[in-house]
């Protein structure tokens, strides 16, 4: 069984349970909708969780509600604007668009079959009008709408309230007048993919040499998109700040795609802030590098992750499971993945990151014992086992009360 | 002799949908607080970061901690939730020191947002017969397993003892069982503590042998 190849990450008895839990729901029929198979964290997880409930037998299905360029910038506009209040909302045209691109899935996908729906984001969130009988349907929500801008939180409401329940990574995410049954579920990292799975040192050695990076000295990294509200600026800047004591290399690397006109102008002044430092990598990588970006984690001594605003920011949790102690700011899901002072240091300013890179850098004993808490604390909470174990007892507690 | 099954405690956390951020509040919501929730910030807080010596023992302590009510912090610190053996105990002691620290409307830094543990058990289909076959079924079970029978049998069977050490009596093995009740689980993680009980038992088992 898939299930079992876990077993080395959180041992015989975690496993066993799993299957047990499954078992008690065998017969139960689920779906999932959202509205890419590829991109993006949600599509990413449901590629590693749709197996495995298959795995542990409960029959579990996915399904993509489709749309055009056009009803994708209309419901990229309903994430920003749920994500904070704004002065603008959906004119008439939006709203009849989105009304459209329901209508249509409503056809394409059939949702009859099966007893427990997850409807991902507020793409799909219109197919509630297809809830049958007996049905129990909920709504997992990855975004932040605990501000949003009113008008398209009372939108999204029309629909979300038909639902049994949702599903939300943190408490603080949640509106304030949410009226159906909240779970909180936050998301995982998968011990097994590329971006995760152990790597041989030779393997990392190269991709240091690769990209110009001298394995000898520490390395302080962030690995994040291009976007200002990841403050790479405040981070060369505390950089700065160590190296006037400390010998270090700083590494940024992430990536973007060539349409994003914003990434390319962040990308530019992040290259007027770095100047000709030859200690600074600035890596912009293809999305799929994985493999990279998993030995850079590796190769760290210190990461960063300085955003202004995140999500989740489960990139912690990946450097967090290289044993890696993590140093971030405390906004979004980040300050549910640091455990301060066990797991990393939060940090609320330049010089803040600049004195706990220099504390790690120089106190080995403590990087080392905070990096084996780092560790354990992903095992313990955002492994993707506790993710399915989670969904299991979801569809348990709607099927059985 | 009577069988031990061997069980796993399984939860999901559910939003109670109260969030609150004075005081006050707080204390209101304590004192209508269903059992699920008080598990949830007492026990399941303790199970979550069982591998570290926080500096605050339950998520209470750590939300005035970080409003720098730090005497409060430290007063719900050292609440223990083991040393009773039902919730509502454990809820009037809270309420204790809320009624001490006396009435203030003054709003702290962030919400606290009350949560529930949605709870259930699953049976691991390992069962024991003898002290035997218990030391095998208890190297392959888990820590949330532990969990349930160690820690949060206390509020089930309503006494300050757990399932293992009630069942090892009735298998005539009184050493064992008080061994195994004399733990503490504040001062390890639960990957040591299996480790300690199953010494225990071994221990046990060849002396007995």
């Amino acid at each position: 069984m898939l299930i079992e190849n876990y077993t080395p990450f959180v041992g015989r008895g975690d496993v066993e349970e799993i299957k047990r839990l499954a078992d008690s729901i065998r017969g139960a029929k689920v779906l999932h909708v959202n509205s890419t198979m590829v991109g993006g964290g949600v599509a990413e997880i449901l590629h590693r969780l749709v197996p495995l409930m298959n795995d542990v037998g409960i029959d579990t299905d996915w399904q993509i509600f489709k749309g055009d360029e056009n009803f994708f910038r209309i419901t990229k506009k309903i994430h920003n604007l749920l994500h904070l209040p704004s002065a603008e909302g959906l004119d008439s045209r939006e709203i009849l668009t989105f009304h459209d691109y329901t209508c249509r899935n409503l056809g394409a996908i059939d949702t009859s079959p099966y007893d427990v729906v997850f409807i991902h984001d507020p793409q799909p969130v219109g197919l509630i009008i297809k809830r049958g009988n007996g049905q129990k349907w909920i709504w997992r929500c990855h975004i932040d709408v605990s501000t949003p801008t009113e008008s398209v939180w009372r939108f999204v409401q029309t629909f979300s309230n038909g639902y049994d329940g949702s599903i939300f990574h943190v408490p603080e995410f949640i509106s304030a007048d949410l009226e159906i049954p909240a779970f909180i579920i936050p998301p995982s990292i998968d011990p097994l993919h590329d971006k995760n799975r152990d790597l041989e040192e030779d393997f990392v050695q190269s991709v240091l040499s690769r990209f110009g990076v001298d394995p000898d000295r520490p390395i302080v990294a962030q690995i994040s998109r291009f976007d200002r509200l990841k403050d790479p600026i405040g981070l060369i800047r505390a950089y700065r700040i160590v190296r006037k004591t400390l010998d270090c290399q700083l590494l940024l690397a992430g990536s973007f795609a060539d349409d994003d006109p914003e990434a390319v102008q962040v990308l530019e002044e992040i290259y007027a802030e770095i100047g000709k430092d030859p200690d600074i990598r600035l890596l912009n990588l293809p999305a799929n590098s994985h493999l990279e970006i998993n030995a850079f984690q590796r190769a760290a001594t210190v990461v960063v992750q300085k955003s202004v605003r995140e999500g989740f920011g489960l990139v912690v949790s990946e450097a967090m499971w290289k044993g890696k102690p993590v140093i971030g700011s405390y906004a979004g899901g980040i300050r549910r993945q640091i455990i301060n002072e066990s797991t990393g240091f939060f940090v609320h300013s330049i010089e803040g990151s600049a004195h706990r890179i220099k504390q790690l850098i120089l106190n080995r004993e403590l990087l080392e014992k905070m990096g084996r808490n780092a560790r354990e604390q992903v095992r313990h909470n955002f492994l993707i086992t506790r993710h399915l174990k989670d969904y299991l007892m979801v569809v348990k507690k709607l099927l059985k009360g | 002799m009577k069988r031990f099954i061997f069980r796993s405690e399984l939860w999901v956390t559910q939003y109670t949908g109260i969030r609150v951020d004075t005081l006050s509040d707080f204390r209101r919501a304590i004192a209508d607080a269903d059992d699920d929730t008080l598990y949830y910030h007492l026990f399941r807080n303790m199970f979550e970061y069982h591998f570290l010596i926080p500096t605050y023992s339950n998520s209470f302590a750590y939300w005035f901690s970080e409003s720098g009510r730090y005497i409060l912090a430290e007063r719900f610190s050292i609440i223990d939730p083991l040393a009773y053996t039902s919730l509502n105990d454990v809820r009037r002691e809270i309420l204790e020191i809320l009624d001490n620290a006396g009435e203030e409307r003054r709003r702290f830094k962030t919400p606290f947002y009350f949560r529930r543990a949605v709870r259930d058990v699953v049976e691991l289909g390992m069962e024991a017969r003898g002290l035997k076959s218990f030391i095998k079924c208890f190297e392959s079970s888990g820590i949330y397993s532990l969990f349930y029978h160690l820690v949060s049998a206390r509020l089930r069977l309503g006494a300050p003892t757990n399932d293992y050490s009630e069942w090892l009596r009735t298998a005539g093995q009184d050493g064992i069982a008080s061994q195994i009740e004399a733990l503490n689980p504040w001062m390890f993680d639960f990957y040591e503590i299996k480790r300690f009980i199953l010494n225990i038992l071994k221990n046990g088992s060849e002396q007995k042998g």
